[in-house]
Parts: C-alpha cells; structure tokens; sequence
C-alpha cells in the first residue's frame, strides 16, 4: 500500500509540465512556435512545448501594457498565468493572463 | 374612511417589501458582486454621477502646468497608490479590478478621457459612494495638486510607453516574493534566457 501510494506522489510529481506558481496562479513561459485563434503553442525554456488555450476572458499585455486587440506572433516571448480549469480538449492550459513581447533585434 | 385608507397603504407597503425580501431570498446572486452591470445601469449611474458632480468642478481645467517633473510625480503616485485597482496602464485589468461592482473601468477608454478635467478631479478628491473608488483627497480641494496632477497622468494613459509601465512596476506594493517573480518574468520576456527553479522543473 505505502508503495502504491509513493509511487501515485512520483507520477503526479513527474506529470507537471514547466510551471511557476505563487498563490493561486501559475506561470508557463517560453517562444511562440504557432499561433491559432483559440491557443498558442510555446516552447519552454526547458526545451519542451506546451499548448495554451485562451478564450474571450483571457487578457493580453504587450510589453506591459494591456490591450484589446493585440496578439502574440511567432518568435514572440511570452509569460502567461494559467490555470486547469476549463482546459479545452486537447490543450495543456487555459490562460487567464498572456503576457508578450517581441524580442528585440540586436 | 381615511382610516381604511392607511390601512391599505400600510397592507400595499408590507406586501411590497415582502415582495423584494422574497426576491432576495429566492433569487440567487442578486448581491454577487460577480454579476456585469447591464448597459443602462452603468449609463445612468454615469449620468448621475456626472449630475451630482458640482457644475463649477464640471467647467474646471487642470490649474498646474503640465512638465515631466508633474507627470513623473504622478506617475509614481498612480504607481503606489492606484495602479493595485487600475493597473499600471490604467486597463483595470488586476486581481481585484473585474471584481467589484461595477468593476474598475478602463481609464483609457473615451467616456473616461471625454470627462473634464474638473470631473477627474473631483471623482479622485471625493471618491465615488457605492462604488469601490475611495474619496483620496484629504484637505480643502483647492489645496489638492496630487488630484490634479494624477489628471495630467490619467489624460497620459493611452499614450502610456512599455518604459514608463517597467518603472512603475518597481513602485507597485509588492512582497519580496512577488517583485522576485516579476523580476524574472521580465527578464525572460525581455530575452534574457533563465530556466524554472529546479523544484518546478518537470517535463510535460
């Protein structure tokens, strides 16, 4: 039983993809590889990729600054705080906040 | 006769405040603050708003000059004392903005840049009753600058630069632990390259 238990802790813990959390939030950052218009596919520091979704409620920051209209574009860094709940199918995370910027060129 | 009257009016008056009692009992959510206000409660309380608003303070214009040391002192201030509802850049878009009832509006929005300058004022001085904006002025309005120069910075918002947000970040209250996280946000969305802390970094 005590094993079962361990190894149900070792599965959870290895199942997390890249993640920062504080409070109730967490943060998945990385390169903007596609852009559709429900989700975006990033590659994380850590060299693996992951899929948020966003949806009408979901805010978007350029450079710090809020914005209705603007969208992160391919080669983009972005920081989004996520969450699993409403996650659509197929997707790792439904942002509640995406932040972006273009990086610049040197 | 006039007896049976009151009586009447007494008995209507009791079946209409069961009537609202009732509602609030049955209907849930009626005093959720998650609720959106519909379009014409947010037009009328904006009209009453505007009507309650002394016609002098409506004719008003900013009384100081606007130079970078009034707009930096306005920023800072926003930055401290504000940006915690109104966010940074002024979108309302923070952890409690959506949240109230009504929430925070986007202070770059037209019906709030159409306000006068007098309007501004008096809605940071006096404060908005049943609404989340507290009456910040203290004193005699005429003695309030730090009012009229957060108007020159409210009128700055939609032009607000990524520089300008970057340095009021580091004047939002913040802990420690929440300016460390930032930081590193920044520095990533920046191009600086930096990996998760190790306890976080699991493969998906």
């Amino acid at each position: 039983m005590k094993h079962i238990v361990i190894g149900v802790i070792m599965a959870l813990l290895i199942s997390v993809p890249a993640v920062w959390g504080h409070g109730n939030a967490s943060h998945v950052v990385g390169v903007v590889l596609t852009v559709e218009n429900d989700h975006v596919v990033v590659k994380t520091p850590k060299g693996d990729t992951t899929t948020i979704a966003f949806n009408l409620e979901t805010t978007f920051q350029q450079n710090g600054i809020h914005s209705k209209t603007a969208r992160p574009q391919i080669g983009d860094r972005l920081a989004a705080e996520v969450t699993k709940k409403g996650v659509p199918e197929n997707r790792d995370w439904m942002a509640t906040e995406i932040n972006f910027a273009t990086p610049k060129t040197p | 006769m006039f007896r049976r009257i009151k009586i009447f009016f007494f008995l209507v008056l009791l079946l209409l405040l069961g009537g609202i009692l009732g509602a609030l009992w049955f209907l849930p959510g009626v005093f959720s603050a998650k609720a959106t206000p519909p379009e014409w409660e947010v037009k009328a309380a904006r009209y009453i708003r505007h009507l309650a608003t002394p016609s002098h303070f409506l004719k008003m214009s900013n009384p100081l000059h606007l130079t970078p040391e009034v707009l930096g002192d306005a920023r800072h201030h926003f930055a401290d004392h504000c940006a915690t509802c109104h966010a940074n850049d002024g979108s309302g878009k923070t952890a409690m903005g959506p949240n109230f009832y009504p929430p925070v509006p986007d202070l770059r929005d037209p019906v709030i840049q159409d306000m006068t300058d007098g309007e501004l004022f008096y809605v940071i001085h006096h404060g908005i009753r049943f609404t989340g904006m507290p009456a910040w002025g203290k004193g005699d309005p005429s003695e309030d600058t730090e009012s009229w120069k957060l108007v020159f910075f409210i009128r700055h918002l939609p032009n607000i630069t990524p520089e300008e947000i970057a340095e009021m970040k580091t004047l939002n209250p913040m802990t420690q632990e929440e300016r460390d996280e930032q930081a590193a946000l920044d520095r990533f969305l920046s191009g600086e390259d930096i990996a998760p802390s190790p306890s976080h970094d699991h493969h998906h």
